[in-house]
């Protein structure tokens, strides 16, 4: 079976559930995951030349 | 973070702010996964003051004083840039009033509640806000009666079924 534009019903399903786990993390983990994010989206952005957002600090830096 | 949370909640203690609430991307992260965001965005409540212009120069300036200096339409504090933004129309300024105290680290800090929270993404409707609705919705634990409430008095139903949440239970 697939679903949205051709993607497995469970692969749907399955990043469903990983999206909800994410939103049950204590906010602090949730702030760390969010420089991490930072931080990649960084990395990208520099490795495209593109003009790059600074990180935040990490929470357990500052 | 931690930092900014102690600065906003010492400026309310001080009276330089009658209130404050954390909103946008960090706010809709205590409800639901985290989303790639840059900037703290707060909703301020100013002390009455003379005339009908709000003026952020002395809020500014005292945080300059203290070591936080301004960058851009940003406040720098601990490395992040924190966007002070004074309570611009009624439903920003019912979101401060009701916004709830949550614990960050050992720090209460004060953040806008689910329910206005969807109703100023809802308001906003940006293409990044209505794609954080449908997430919102369907990750974080908010009450149906309340936001269409808030959506009612707000005039934003309309907008709501609009933005996919005319299926929302």
């Amino acid at each position: 079976m697939t679903g949205f534009e051709g993607f497995p019903e469970d692969r749907i399903r399955q990043d469903r559930e990983r999206r909800r786990r994410l939103a049950r993390l204590p906010v602090e983990e949730k702030i760390r995951i969010l420089v991490e994010l930072q931080e990649l989206a960084a990395s990208i952005a520099r490795s495209r030349g593109r003009p790059v957002r600074r990180p935040w600090p990490r929470p357990d830096a500052s | 973070m931690r930092q900014a949370i102690e600065v906003l909640n010492g400026m309310v203690e001080e009276g330089k702010l009658r209130s404050y609430a954390i909103g946008g991307g960090v706010a809709a992260t205590f409800y639901m996964e985290p989303v790639l965001t840059y900037d703290l965005d707060v909703f301020l409540l100013l002390p009455p003051a003379e005339g009908i212009l709000v003026d952020l120069t002395a809020l500014y300036r005292d945080l300059g004083d203290r070591g936080f200096p301004a960058e851009h339409e940003h406040v720098l504090i601990g490395g992040l840039p924190v966007q002070l933004i004074p309570a611009y129309n009624p439903l920003i300024e019912e979101a401060v009033l009701q916004a709830v105290e949550l614990a960050f680290e050992d720090a209460m800090v004060r953040v806008v509640r689910p329910e206005h929270l969807l109703a100023i993404m809802v308001q906003t409707g940006r293409p990044k806000d209505r794609h954080r609705v449908a997430l919102f919705l369907e990750q974080a634990d908010w009450d149906r009666d309340r936001l269409m409430d808030i959506l009612r008095r707000h005039g934003l139903e309309d907008r709501f079924r609009g933005s996919g949440g005319g299926g929302a239970s």
